[in-house]
């Protein structure tokens, strides 16, 4: 759902009306508990960060849009904001880069003008905010980075779009448990990182070097276990992926459970990326074979084809959010309406309980199949949730396994 | 909405806080601690039934415990695990003395 929008030049003044258009929110989305106080803090933080940054004299419009399992803060300003304000707002996003999808004409006209020196650095205020708390820990200016420090711990993803016609800022909150315990929380130990490509020997050494990583995190035979048979169903997915990739596994472990971290990365062209896009679309008829095959489809789709991730949403119960950096030059309209600049995210929870929802009312085989499937998988059975996360030519992938054995 | 009760006992004082501590709550507060914490040792402000906090409060309570390191002592007592969690993530844990 998306929310009543409100325009505001300052927080205060209008800060009773962006609560009651929030609290409207809350309660139609059904968002209780820790889930309603993240989501408001975050809104109340975001907008104070934003009005601070792009000052008081210039409005901002905000509204809320998503549901239960993932909801979203927008904050749009128009009118141009000088450098500093740029950089500040960039520094706010989780890629760290300004998250405008840039059009063919765009490209053309940085290769004449070059990149712009940067007017602020988020580096040197953290330095000297360290400096100030070492003079005084009490200092209000040592601590000027609260609302900064509040969305960054909080929030599953930031986005912000900055051009010459204003900003864009889209704050995510994903509510799901994969999310909120691999996400908010610090991990008691992560492993060694190893990088791999889907290239036959690199595959074979990374499965043999898993052995030693999982020995570090010191767990039980069983669970130990489950994280292996989660590194080698992982690491299979990537050499299953058509396209060169690279990627890189890891494990955080945290009190209760472990998550496996998986990132694909892609540095395709144009001209490659239009040529796995018409692969794609040629095989979009092949159905995806094995639970596993279902994560690579997700992955697949997500990077070469943008075009068809609604598709995809339909499909596999997946959420499209509005991360605003997909399908950069695949489709230039995009660029002029964020909204369709969709990435994706799946959940291996929600689309059993989609799956679970239906089970009833699967009357033949054929319809039972996809829940048969998930059941002989090995993944669905060791791992609490799967998450897949498409963003630009990057894959994000959590299996968070929980432990068996006490620690 | 934001309640605070007082309970002044010779040269302590404690606030009971009840609601939220938010952009619009925050001054409020910080007035009324200004205007009472004169001549005040021990400052315990009971959490208990604060549902909620943002950095607007949390700069009143930097503030408070700032001037009370000048004349006394500043607890925060039984914060809910929603609220302990933000003093948390902001290093709030590390400069203000909570239980």
């Amino acid at each position: 759902m998306e929310s009543e929008h409100i325009i505001i030049q300052d927080v205060r003044e209008h800060y009773e009306r962006l609560d009651s258009i929030l609290e409207d929110y809350i309660i139609r989305t059904d968002l209780k508990g820790k889930k309603n106080m993240h989501f408001s803090l975050l809104a109340e933080e975001a907008v104070r960060l934003a009005k601070a940054i792009i000052n008081d004299q210039n409005t901002i419009e905000i509204w809320f849009e998503g549901d239960n399992r993932l909801s979203e803060i927008f904050i749009k300003t128009t009118g141009k904001l000088n450098d500093v304000q740029q950089d500040e707002l960039i520094s706010m996003s989780s890629s760290g880069e300004n998250d405008i999808k840039e059009t063919f004409f765009d490209i053309i006209k940085s290769k004449f003008t070059g990149e712009r020196e940067t007017s602020w650095s988020l580096a040197d205020y953290e330095a000297e905010l360290r400096l100030k708390k070492e003079q005084d820990k009490l200092s209000i200016e040592a601590w000027d980075n609260l609302e900064r420090s509040l969305l960054a711990n909080l929030a599953t993803d930031i986005s912000i779009e900055v051009s010459d016609k204003g900003a864009l800022m889209i704050i995510a909150k994903d509510f799901s448990k994969t999310a909120t315990t691999v996400a908010s929380r610090k991990p008691v130990m992560t492993t060694t990182n190893l990088i791999f490509t889907n290239k036959e020997d690199s595959i074979k050494n990374t499965i043999e070097k898993a052995d030693d990583v999982i020995k570090t995190l010191d767990l039980g035979k069983k669970d130990a276990l489950h994280v292996k048979l989660a590194y080698e169903e992982s690491i299979g997915m990537v050499n299953n992926l058509s396209g060169d990739f690279a990627a890189s596994i890891w494990t955080e472990k945290y009190k209760d459970n472990c998550a496996l971290k998986l990132k694909i990365y892609t540095k395709m062209d144009l001209n490659k990326k239009e040529e796995f896009i018409a692969t794609s679309t040629s095989k979009k008829n092949a159905e995806a074979v094995g639970f596993m095959a279902k994560v690579k489809d997700v992955v697949e789709t997500g990077i070469y084809n943008y075009e068809n991730i609604m598709k995809l949403n339909q499909k596999y119960n997946g959420y499209a959010i509005n991360y605003g950096a997909m399908g950069t030059y695949i489709n230039p309209t995009v660029s002029e309406n964020s909204a369709l600049a969709t990435g994706l995210v799946w959940s291996m929870m929600d689309y059993k309980n989609e799956l679970r929802g239906l089970v009833g009312d699967l009357e033949t085989e054929e319809q039972s199949e996809p829940w048969d499937e998930l059941e002989r998988s090995i993944i669905a059975n060791i791992a609490d949730d799967v998450v897949v996360g498409v963003k630009k030519n990057i894959v994000n992938m959590s299996i968070v396994i929980d432990m068996k054995e006490a620690q | 909405m934001l309640n605070i009760n007082k309970n002044v006992d010779g040269m302590n004082l404690t606030f009971k806080l009840e609601g939220r501590l938010d952009t619009m709550t925050s001054p409020e507060l910080e007035e009324t601690v200004n205007d009472r914490i004169n001549n005040v040792e021990k400052l315990v402000f009971d959490l208990t039934n604060l549902e909620y906090i943002s950095s607007a409060g949390l700069r009143v309570l930097l503030l408070t415990q700032k001037k009370m390191n000048k004349q006394g002592t500043m607890l925060l007592t039984n914060p809910q695990p929603e609220v302990k969690e933000i003093f948390e993530v902001t290093g709030f844990t590390d400069i203000l003395n909570i239980r």
